[in-house]
């Protein structure tokens, strides 16, 4: 596997499909399911209550207890689908980490390519040989992804790769 | 017939799910009356190319009519056009290759890491 291939060199100049961010809050509701309301303590101090009822606003959207890890981010969403930065922009992420980490075991399957569920990423730029997690695929807001810095942008190969693990996760279908 | 039908996997329509006028319409009754009278024919005439003046050349904020046929046929136009519509055909096409493609046999995740977050 060529590592520059994967990658251009440099940053596209939007936010595309299959740009590395920056750590950045990945995560899911915290289990118990936990409900937050406002509430203020001495002084006028906003604090988050824990409460045992669903109170969301006027449009049906309410507060509850997350949990998961600031960690590196790949970008999912189709380059068409965040090319309009508007102020309802979601942008799919999949949360990636090092290959290091893993035991042997489970690291080798990766690297050859055996797994749909979770992608290589030789040789990120700045960081070194990754895996994306396609099970902890999840949304956040377009503001909050523009708060991070990019990291790395994919080349054309390395999007057709992604788009390629994508199909097969979802599908399990041999073209 | 449930108002939901149309959007059955089994009932997608070629040209994708959007119903819109059939802007083409007042074209044909035009081609019928034609054989009766060159009256019908002249003032069918005249009308379509006031039509087709008022769809080509004139900006239609200036001349306090109803633009709804105007708009019909941009937006028509648009449909065809953008990049962001599904091409016609696309989700019946697609179908047909899941469906034909052989799905290949689970993976081993017995020494897959635990999930990320």
């Amino acid at each position: 596997m060529a590592d520059e291939s994967w990658w251009t060199p440099q940053l596209k100049s939007e936010l595309s499909q299959g740009d590395v961010l920056s750590p950045i809050p990945i995560g899911s509701p915290h289990l118990p399911v936990t409900y937050l309301s406002k509430g203020r303590v001495e002084k006028g101090s906003q604090v988050w209550l824990q409460s045992s009822k669903w109170q969301p606003d006027g449009d049906g959207i309410g507060l509850f207890l997350g949990k998961g890890r600031v960690i590196h981010g790949l970008v999912v969403s189709h380059d068409c689908e965040i090319d309009k930065p508007s102020r309802s922009a979601r942008v799919l992420i999949a949360p990636i980490s090092q290959l290091d980490k893993l035991e042997e075991s489970a690291r080798q399957p990766i690297i050859e390519q055996k797994r749909y569920s979770l992608m290589p990423l030789p040789g990120v730029p700045q960081l070194g040989d990754y895996y994306a997690d396609l099970r902890c695929l999840m949304w956040l807001d377009r503001k909050i992804v523009d708060q991070n810095k990019r990291i790395a942008s994919m080349s054309e190969e390395g999007v057709l790769r992604l788009q390629a693990q994508l199909i097969g996760f979802f599908t399990r279908k041999s073209f | 017939m449930s108002e939901f039908e149309n959007y059955w996997p089994a009932a997608w329509q070629v040209d994708g799910l959007i119903v819109k006028a059939p802007v083409h319409r007042p074209i044909k009754q035009r081609s019928v009356k034609r054989d009766k009278s060159w009256k019908v024919v002249l003032t069918t005439s005249v009308l379509s190319i006031g039509m087709a003046v008022l769809n080509f050349s004139i900006p239609t904020g200036a001349l306090g009519v109803s633009s709804t046929r105007i708009e019909s046929a941009e937006g028509h136009r648009y449909a065809r056009s953008s990049s962001s519509e599904v091409p016609p055909g696309y989700w019946p096409r697609l179908v047909a290759a899941l469906r034909s493609a052989p799905t290949l046999p689970d993976d081993n995740s017995s020494n897959d890491p635990e999930p990320l977050v």
